[in-house]
């Protein structure tokens, strides 16, 4: 292929930026995209990812949501959906599900695809989401965090809310102060949220412990204490 | 300014003294005591007879009074409008001195101690100095009572902050168990995840890694975070020694309080014996004597050294307010030289000047007594709330490192290694497996975790800036000292962030803000301000995701959030270490 052929073939590339702080895995991402077609730019930063966005025009994104100190994510995610909504969104993150950090996903980009890191392991779904983002189809299938089998997949966002102050060792009581309702409808969030995890809800304070273990084996989200 | 503090004071003494303690026993007794010591003070010699049936009689005369002050007691606490209550107990207090008078006068001249009822006399000359005494009591006790109340509710709220930071010092010691649990479970979800790998020798040796590496430096991670012992609060009561300690002349020596109470006691005895148009004289003489008399004793005993034993300060206090009366004695003494008994008036003064003085004093010391116990309150508040704020400022500090540590660095640690085992890129499994142990080593030791990317609060604040640069404005001003006492306290820093991380995002997205600004001032005892205001729209606050109340709650010393004038302003007070 001549240079001219060639700069005529990349001018039609999707443009992909990759946004991820971790130096190994931004060349690693960015080599399965440029191997798959795309034309991939990278990002360390949410600065550094404002100016690639400002300078490349992307189709695309691959946002991690955890930028290290500073702005998210998030925050690029939320600034492309005020401005533009045609630049595509794929998050790629270590979170299994948003929800535990508090984060709301929908809010920030309400047609975005959600990878865990560790599906990368098969660089051919990091792809397919892209490709679903960019022609909007099918995006539902790579949003990993509403897949039901993912931890406490079945628990609904008051279910989650109620588990993490469980585990934080509220009582129900304080959980209620917390969420501003009756003591009588939180008796019986916690009451469903332990039916939901499948752990009978006893007389004893064994099954908050359980579902305290559980919630703190599954989730190890930022801030959880605070959230 | 002056004169709506004097009339605060004034009304502030006066609802003292038309408390409804007036009924408790302390100034039933010292309204008995009182009762005997005016009627045994010179009267120009309208009664004789035994002293002590004379003492009797003025003590059983009070309880009429009383009964009088009693059903206006009942009537007042059905009064919402203060000064309707005021002026309706300050009349019981007359009236029931009126009663004290009358009993007085019937149960002498039955007994045969009188020559005449003389009510004209005996009435009024009880209903005001009486009426004047039983309010000196009331204030007294009332002030006294109500330090004791406001000490009380000091108490309390120390003890409320003692248990909130010793839950917090038991909350980071469960944190330890918890941080070692988490990392652990945390690792291990991440080695499940690489068990499907083909070599299983790699996977077995990722194993050995996390218990060899990974655990050592957990536990030294979890040592990190602080602890705490509450210390148990002695219970403070204020005791009458200490009050007495208080006593000082300058207190008694109150000008206008002094005056009114004298003259007004003095009033009845000088139309009754010397006719209203030298009465008219003789109270001028009288408060213009003792006014003046007594604003330059006091500002004498505030230039002396108070000696430091009581019994000298209660003596000099006793003398001072004796000499307060020598002049106005005297001068009345020349105005009505001609009557059979020109030093009547100088004899009440030298019994009737001590005891409301001594009231005067007891009052001030009670409040000075219990403003110095507050102080010392206030102090030991403001460190407990700074201490429980610290605490759990650390608690979350500590748990969101940790917890970011594990998902960030740690699991792209081990997310690397697995990848990269599955992939032929050249490495040997030992040199991938090495780099996974420096990885996670790194993201786990204290001292390199995050070695080298701390950036400034101004740093953070100008990204935060520049990335919402095209939807909102946000612009920001940290003190030079500000920003080096924030690089000095990681945890400080790392809270302060994320309020203006997150405030800014709220007002952008949920209050569509166009500018937002954040301010940082100097730090102030051990304090840091932060001050965020938007111009966005209203907004439920709690309902919204992000950090709620609660955690403002617990790691700022004071916060608050206020609409104005189309604006919120979000305003924290963060401990920090300096």
């Amino acid at each position: 292929m001549t240079d001219a052929a060639a700069r005529r073939a990349d001018q039609f590339k999707r443009s992909i930026v990759v946004v991820e702080d971790d130096g190994f895995m931004r060349s690693l991402i960015a080599e399965y995209l440029e191997k798959a077609g795309f034309l991939a730019s990278t990002a360390g930063s949410a600065a550094d990812a404002k100016r690639q966005i400002k300078a490349v025009d992307p189709d695309a994104i691959v946002l991690d949501i955890d930028l290290g100190p500073g702005p998210s994510g998030l925050d690029i995610a939320k600034t492309l959906n005020i401005n533009s909504n045609e630049v595509g969104v794929v998050f790629l993150t270590n979170f299994s599900d948003p929800r535990f950090a508090g984060y709301d996903i929908k809010a920030a980009h309400p047609n975005a695809a959600y990878l865990n890191k560790h599906m990368l392991e098969d660089s051919s779904v990091l792809v397919d989401a892209l490709n679903a983002v960019l022609l909007e189809t099918g995006v539902a299938r790579y949003r990993f965090d509403r897949r039901v089998d993912r931890p406490l997949g079945k628990l609904s966002s008051s279910q989650i809310q109620a588990l993490r102050l469980l585990s934080e060792g509220k009582t129900n009581q304080q959980i209620a102060e917390i969420r501003q309702r009756s003591l009588a409808a939180t008796e019986s969030l916690v009451t469903r949220t332990l039916e939901a995890l499948g752990i009978s809800s006893g007389a004893d304070m064994n099954a908050r412990v359980s579902a305290a273990r559980q919630f703190m084996a599954k989730v190890s989200a930022p801030r959880t204490e605070t959230r | 300014m002056a004169t709506i503090s004097a009339r605060q004071s004034l009304r502030r003494i006066l609802g003292l003294a038309t408390d409804p303690r007036v009924l408790s026993a302390p100034v039933i007794i010292v309204c008995a005591v009182l009762s005997v010591l005016i009627h045994l003070a010179p009267n120009g010699g309208t009664v004789h007879g035994s002293v002590w049936i004379r003492i009797i009689v003025a003590v059983l005369a009070y309880f009429p009074g009383l009964g009088t002050i009693a059903i206006f007691t009942l009537i007042a606490k059905r009064i919402q409008n203060e000064s309707v209550r005021i002026i309706l107990m300050l009349s019981s207090y007359f009236l029931g001195g009126a009663m004290r008078g009358l009993v007085l006068s019937i149960s002498f001249y039955a007994l045969g101690m009188s020559e005449s009822l003389n009510l004209d006399f005996r009435i009024p000359g009880s209903a005001i100095p009486f009426g004047l005494a039983i309010s000196a009591a009331t204030y007294a006790v009332s002030a006294l009572e109500e330090s004791k109340a406001r000490i009380g509710s000091l108490r309390a709220m120390q003890a409320e902050l003692t248990d909130a930071v010793s839950l917090s010092a038991e909350k980071n010691e469960a944190l330890r168990e918890r941080t070692i649990s988490k990392i652990e479970e945390s690792i291990q979800t991440e080695l499940n995840k690489i068990s499907s790998l083909k070599n299983y020798t790699s996977a077995e040796e990722l194993r050995s890694l996390a218990a060899d590496v990974v655990r050592p430096l957990s536990h030294t991670l979890a040592e990190r975070v602080p602890t705490w012992q509450g210390k148990t609060q002695q219970s403070t009561v204020i005791r009458w020694r200490d009050i007495l300690r208080q006593i000082r002349p300058e207190l008694s020596l109150n000008p206008l309080l002094l005056t009114l109470l004298t003259t007004a006691t003095g009033l009845t005895a000088f139309i009754y014996f010397f006719g209203p148009a030298l009465a008219v004289l003789l109270v001028i003489c009288s408060a213009v004597a003792m006014y003046v008399m007594t604003s330059l004793l006091q500002k004498a005993a505030g230039w002396l050294k108070n000696p430091s034993s009581l019994i000298g300060r209660a003596l000099i206090m006793t003398l001072a307010l004796g000499l307060v009366s020598v002049p106005v004695g005297l001068i009345d003494a020349i105005v009505v030289r001609e009557s059979s008994d020109p030093f009547f008036m100088f004899r009440a003064g030298l019994i009737l000047v001590p005891i409301f003085g001594w009231f005067i004093a007891l009052g001030g010391a009670a409040q000075s007594e219990s403003m110095r116990i507050e102080c010392d309150y206030n102090e030991g508040i403001q460190k407990l709330s700074w201490l429980r704020a610290r605490l759990n400022l650390m608690n979350w500090f500590e748990q969101g490192e940790l917890a970011r540590v594990l998902h960030g660095p740690v699991q792209s640690a081990i997310h690397q290694g697995i990848i990269r085992l599955g992939k032929d890129n050249g490495s040997t499994e030992a040199e991938i497996l090495h780099d996974v142990q420096n990885g996670i080593e790194k993201a786990l030791a204290p001292e390199l975790r995050w070695e080298g990317e701390r950036k400034t609060c101004q740093e953070l604040c100008a990204e935060l800036s520049f990335t919402w640069a095209d939807i909102c404005k946000i612009d920001f001003a940290i003190s030079p000292n500000a920003n080096s006492a924030l690089a000095g306290d990681p945890a400080a820093a790392s809270l302060c962030w994320d309020i203006i991380h997150e405030s800014c995002n709220n007002a952008i997205q949920h209050g569509k803000a166009k500018w937002v600004s954040v301010r940082i001032a100097d730090p102030t005892d051990n304090l840091i301000g932060i001050d965020v205001i938007d111009n966005g729209s209203q907004y439920e606050f709690e309902k919204k995701p992000g950090m709620g109340s609660n955690m403002f709650d617990a790691c700022t010393v004071t916060w608050s959030r206020e609409r104005h004038a189309n604006q919120t302003a979000l305003r924290a007070s963060l401990p920090i270490e300096r």
